[in-house]
């Protein structure tokens, strides 16, 4: 059987699992803390074959308490144990199992910036960036680079309190005036340059085998700067496109160096058609990609995992 | 407009020549375009050209009309300019599907005497995921929650219901159905006083009202524009099947089980066999590869891969190639015509014995 951690809701997980059921194996889906133990049972008799990893979901005990700080480090304590529990099972019998994705806990996050630097070693072309602490530095890269964008050093801002909802995930460009409003001096604030774009590229990396799409987001404001900000009403345009082979042998490359055998990388496409290097994303939802090229990728991963693993 | 840059098609358009006219059928966006054949021809022929270059080509006498054309496949966002053509390759339409049957047509009479927790079963065992119920009497809603618990924990995750308005239920019973069953994802009433719609409350799920009275399953089969389904599911599946029947299981109002309702071939009853052994029965499957391109006049329509299609009720009956009755189009004349009165189909139209021609 293959074991199966995801969102609960996520429609990509239901057709890796109706191509698994295809092909006459069974799956066992864990959310719950209390799952655990029965992935150790799973495991002692033998009958784990393959995992299948996609995004978080796991499901933490509700801890009933009116105190909200209580009830946060309650939660965070009793997370930390169970992540310990999943990270010795995957350090041990999950090992050696085919499997897809990663674990979204700590201690697999990429470094933006380390990626940023391996991209740029393997000669790949990336979009200038500056970690920033000063509003005067701020000023200086937005005379340089003309127009600049904020993006989120790690994974963004997400707070929800009684009082306060602050949440921050998408790249926003910064303008003069927003700056004029910053203080003197801040937090560490990753800075890159805009690059002007003909197209966007999301390339979706499995084993060695890449399906890319070209993402048309210039034609349509709302997705200007971020392409997840996209119009409903007339969608921007998603088509399959063929990377040059050197690229594909970078990307192949990069992959290799960060040890990731599945994840989402993103490019930009300059109106001087070069490919611009932007970030890698172990977590990426594949499922538009796989609809949009008409590539059926849910199927080739479910057949992977029906394969016999390497041992 | 960039004369001197390639033109490119988004993968997702793609032009289908018919008959007479052509279209554009847009797979992202749910829109079909009409085209004249010259356009048609220039977007095939001449992909990866500069517009300059296709003047050139119709040595500068059309101008007019090829930059007129380029504003329209522009405005629609139909095509791009890239210095790179050789990179955006065609897309790919294979079709697949994990399971033999993807959806369950179960008709409802007052003589329907089911038992819903063994034909749930079997629609577990088949892995089968939408059921669509039509009921064409005014049924108790105790049938129909029985109907729906026994869809809990089985792989019937999309429950359409299309029933006979019922006196005892307004509604508000509509809606509760709706939002106590997770799996009802939307509720048509027929036969109602007036054309209402709403949504429910908790799950916001679509219900309706429409004053049309479905009969019995020959209601079935019409073939109209509003029908038509743009995207690349669709006409990935209609390249090579019937959009209409493949994959497909039914149980009609005698609990025959049956490809479609409207189909004269049995394939057991619901009393006596379960559904995954009907599947198994041969000849079960006969309709499936009928694809659009093998089917007389319809080969020709432009429409072919984004039209839905009926082996019921055909324009020649015995003749399973023939065009579906309830089809007014004609792709020689691009004209819509009332099928129902049309004179050359009022012989199949007793031969199915069509009282009622809705």
């Amino acid at each position: 059987m293959v074991l199966i951690h995801s969102r609960q809701q996520d429609d990509t997980t239901i057709e890796i699992i109706q191509w698994i059921r295809s092909i006459g194996k069974k799956t066992f889906r864990v959310n719950k803390v209390s799952d655990l133990e029965d992935i150790s049972l799973e495991v002692s008799r033998g009958n784990i074959e393959a995992v299948y990893l996609n995004g978080s979901g796991m499901l933490y005990p509700r801890i009933e308490t009116t105190d909200p700080l209580l009830q946060y480090h309650l939660r965070e304590y009793l997370k930390n144990d169970a992540i310990a529990v999943w990270q010795y099972l995957f350090a041990t019998y999950l090992k050696n199992l085919n499997a897809f994705g990663n674990l979204p806990f700590p201690g697999n996050m990429l470094n933006k910036l380390n990626v940023l630097e391996a991209a740029k070693n393997l000669g790949l072309a990336i979009p200038g960036y500056e970690i920033v602490y000063k509003r005067d530095r701020m000023n200086e890269l937005k005379e340089t680079w003309e127009r600049i964008i904020c993006k989120p050093l790690a994974d963004g801002v997400s707070i929800v309190t009684d009082e306060v909802i602050i949440t921050g995930q998408y790249t926003e460009e910064i303008s003069s005036k927003d700056i004029a409003g910053f203080e003197d001096i801040f937090s560490p604030t990753l800075i890159q340059q805009l690059v002007a774009k003909i197209f966007e590229i999301r390339v979706f990396f499995f084993r060695e085998k890449l399906y890319s799409l070209a993402l048309f987001s210039q034609s349509d404001r709302t997705s200007q700067i971020d392409s997840r900000l996209n119009n409903l009403k007339s969608p921007q345009r998603q088509v399959p496109f063929i990377l040059p082979d050197e690229l594909q042998d970078k990307i192949k490359l990069l992959m290799s160096e960060l040890t990731l055998d599945y994840g989402s990388l993103d490019f930009i496409v300059t109106p001087e058609n070069n490919f611009v290097f932007l970030e890698v994303n172990p977590y990426g939802q594949y499922g538009f990609l796989s609809k949009s090229g008409n590539f059926y990728i849910e199927k080739e991963i479910a057949e992977y995992l029906c394969t016999s693993s390497k041992l | 407009m960039r004369q001197d840059t390639p033109f490119k098609i988004f993968a997702n358009c793609i032009p289908v020549k018919g008959a007479t006219r052509s279209v554009f059928c847009d797979l992202q966006r749910n829109k079909v375009h009409l085209i004249p054949h010259a356009l048609y021809t220039i977007v095939t022929e001449h992909q990866g050209c500069t517009i300059k270059q296709i003047k050139a080509a119709f040595e500068n006498k059309y101008d007019e009309y090829i930059d007129e054309y380029f504003q329209f496949l522009e405005g629609e966002e139909l095509i791009f300019y890239t210095e790179m053509p050789q990179l955006f390759p065609d897309l790919d339409l294979k079709w697949d599907y994990p399971f033999e049957i993807s959806n369950c047509i179960l008709d409802l009479d007052g003589q329907s005497n089911f038992d819903f927790t063994s034909i749930l079963l079997g629609l577990n065992q088949l892995d089968c995921k939408y059921l669509e119920v039509r009921g064409y009497t005014a049924l108790p809603m105790s049938v129909y929650e029985s109907l729906l618990n026994a869809a809990q924990n089985t792989t019937v995750t999309s429950i359409t219901l299309i029933l006979a308005d019922n006196d005892d239920c307004d509604l508000e019973d509509w809606e509760n159905l709706c939002d106590t069953y997770s799996r009802v994802c939307g509720v048509t009433i027929h036969g109602h006083a007036e054309q209402l719609s709403r949504h429910s409350a908790k799950f916001s799920i679509p219900i309706k009202t429409v004053t049309r009275i479905l009969n019995d399953e020959t209601c079935c089969g019409n073939i109209k524009e509003h029908y038509f389904t743009s995207n690349t599911e669709t006409f990935a599946e209609a390249q090579k099947y019937n959009t209409c029947l493949n994959r497909k299981i039914s149980i009609d109002r005698g609990g025959n089980i049956k490809n479609c309702p409207s189909l004269p071939e049995r394939f057991g009853n619901i009393h006596s066999i379960s559904l995954p052994e009907a599947t198994k029965q041969p000849g079960f499957k006969k309709y499936w590869g009928i694809g659009k391109d093998q089917i007389a006049v319809c080969k020709d329509c432009e429409f072919r891969y984004v039209c839905t299609d009926c082996r019921a009720y055909v324009e020649e009956p015995g003749n399973i190639y023939s065009k579906p009755l309830k089809c007014g189009y004609d792709p020689y004349t691009c004209e819509w015509v009332e099928w129902s009165t049309h004179p050359m189909k009022q012989a199949a139209i007793e031969h199915y014995n069509l009282k009622t021609l809705c």
